[in-house]
């Protein structure tokens, strides 16, 4: 018991740091903040009236999930450049295990991702109020925000996973193809539903487009045909960003214990 | 005297270690069959010329790196089949200053302790402890970013003394600092003198002269001599240290070149 409690102690004084790191580093506001702001309110004013999916309540939970693949391009930046310090260099040789390091970071970077999926969900609010565009706002948004936490704790553990396997000009460019793959495939701003049903279905089997149809669910229960998407649909996409999670959670562990901690050997 | 592992360090017994390292197809022997034992309290330095080792078996020792060939045991603990025993009763000043740069002096400080185990209340105290042992008081609050190399450089070092290790390993630990804070550091690691197993590695031979209770030479991977200041000036028939370590150093140079 002793042992589990100083464990987690080890954790959250390292994710501590983390989030230390990132607040104070102004990157981590244009990345986390600035850019997906930017592109709710860019993409809502431009193309709201030429399509109904860039309304308010079906491009937010879009947006919401792919602000969360600048947290985890931020991720592998933090990741890939710890390991080329000495800084993380000395915590090796302190009593720190594996899965402190990599849930210390998990646990600042899905903070930071969720923070930033609720000031999207704020923002879309405010932008809603003032346009006059309310019919959407509900207690149903706090589900639909929530609802992609596996998604961005998805997108953080890939982020240590680039992390702890590129160095720091390699795995940028890495994220950016996860970005623009996210960016298109999860239908936050291109309607999936009216495209081939075998593109449909490639899209359903990555996490993106499942995560951002569960916000959709939770908010207004149709898709962007106003076809209903009832409890069952959630599910079905829900499970999809939680294996996902998992699985990538996993392989962050992994990478981290065979890759970065053996490169002070 | 207490009965406590901490109040007089942890004993380190090196048997055979070896590294060797292959890169693009070169083999490097960095530490070549090291047999060492180190008592509890002692103060021991480890000297020798640029690539001679010394930072690799500081590695080895400090579970960092493993072992190609043999191992060692600290205050008892294998280094290779108890390396989390042995963590806990180290801690490594590395040859590189080690710091976090978008902390202040103070959460690099209790970070560290934190990490090896101090309670929070705990930590500050210790922290309180460096910061006026090692002079950083001015710079408490200030990110680390922002000091100037010898002062990251203290930091560095304190960060590896406020765990209160059973076994310290300095390497270079000096290197980059000004008169005064070398002055200041012996004095600091004077202290630590019997109550902590001191390894240290250091180019500055006055350094180990006179802090340390016994030297031991490297060269090539591979301990050249072993014994107080006295007996290795002996052995070579020197007067001065420094030219009984040129002696040692230098005896088989050229052999292990590539
Ligand atoms: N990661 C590595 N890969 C390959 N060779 C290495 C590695 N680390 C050290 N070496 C080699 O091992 C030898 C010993 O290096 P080491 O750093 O232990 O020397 P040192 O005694 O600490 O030297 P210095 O006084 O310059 O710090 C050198 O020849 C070095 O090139
Ligand atoms: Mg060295």
């Amino acid at each position: 018991m002793a042992a589990t409690s100083k464990r987690s102690n080890r954790m959250l004084l390292f994710a501590g740091r983390v989030l230390k790191e990132i607040l104070r580093d102004p990157l981590s506001f244009i990345f986390c903040l600035g850019v997906p702001l930017v592109l709710l309110l860019a993409m809502y004013f431009l193309f709201s009236p030429t399509a109904p999916w860039f309304e308010l309540e079906f491009l937010t939970p879009g947006i919401a999930v792919f602000s969360g693949t600048f947290t985890m391009l931020y991720m592998t930046l933090l990741v890939s450049r710890d390991r080329s310090t000495w800084f993380l260099m000395r915590l090796y040789t302190s009593p720190m295990k594996d899965a402190d390091f990599v849930l210390g970071y998990a646990l600042s970077g899905v903070l930071v991702g969720m923070c930033q999926v609720l000031i999207c969900w704020l923002t879309a609010v405010v932008v809603g109020l003032c346009a006059g565009n309310t019919g959407w706002i509900s207690w149903r948004i706090l589900p639909a925000a929530l609802c992609i936490l596996p998604m961005i704790a998805g997108f953080v553990a890939v982020g240590i996973l680039f992390g702890s396997l590129f160095s720091d000009k390699a795995a940028p460019g890495l994220s950016s193809i996860v970005i623009s793959g996210a960016g298109f495939l999860s239908g936050a701003w291109m309607p999936i539903e009216t495209l081939s049903e075998g593109f449909q279905s490639f899209c359903a089997a990555l996490p993106f487009y499942p995560a951002v149809q569960c916000g959709r669910c939770l908010l207004v229960g149709k898709n962007i045909l106003g076809e209903p998407m009832g409890m069952d649909v959630f599910r079905r996409h829900f499970v999809v960003t939680v294996i996902y999670a998992v699985v990538l959670t996993v392989c962050a562990v992994l990478a981290f214990k065979l890759k970065a901690r053996r490169e002070a050997d | 005297m207490s009965t406590a592992q901490n109040a007089r360090g942890a004993s380190i017994e090196v048997q055979g270690l070896t590294k060797i390292y292959k890169s693009r197809g070169k083999t490097v022997t960095a530490v070549d069959n090291l047999d060492l034992s180190v008592g509890a309290g002692e103060f021991f330095s480890l000297l020798g010329v640029n690539g001679a080792g010394k930072t690799t078996t500081i590695k080895m020792l400090s579970c960092l790196s493993v072992p190609t060939a043999g191992t060692a045991r600290i205050g008892g603990f294998d280094i290779r089949t108890q390396a989390d025993k042995v963590r806990q009763i180290i801690n490594v000043s590395p040859q590189n200053t080690a710091v976090a740069l978008n902390l202040t002096v103070r959460e690099n400080l209790e970070l560290t302790a934190g990490l090896w185990g101090a309670a929070k209340a705990d930590a500050r105290t210790a922290a309180d402890r460096v910061i006026a042992e090692l002079g950083l008081g001015k710079t408490a609050d200030s990110l680390a970013r922002t000091l100037s190399g010898g002062w990251q450089r203290r930091l560095s070092i304190a960060m590896a003394l406020i765990t209160e290790p059973s076994v310290l390993f300095l390497d270079e630990p000096t290197l980059g600092l000004d008169v005064l804070a070398r002055r200041e550091l012996w004095n600091v690691i004077q202290k630590l003198k019997g109550r902590v197993t001191v390894i240290l590695t250091t180019h500055y031979l006055e350094e180990a002269e006179a802090l340390s209770d016994r030297i031991g030479i490297m060269a090539d991977g591979q301990l050249h001599a072993l014994g107080t200041v006295s007996e290795l000036c002996a052995l070579t028939g020197k007067e001065r240290f420094e030219d009984a370590f040129v002696e040692i150093a230098s005896g088989s140079a050229g052999k292990g070149e590539d």
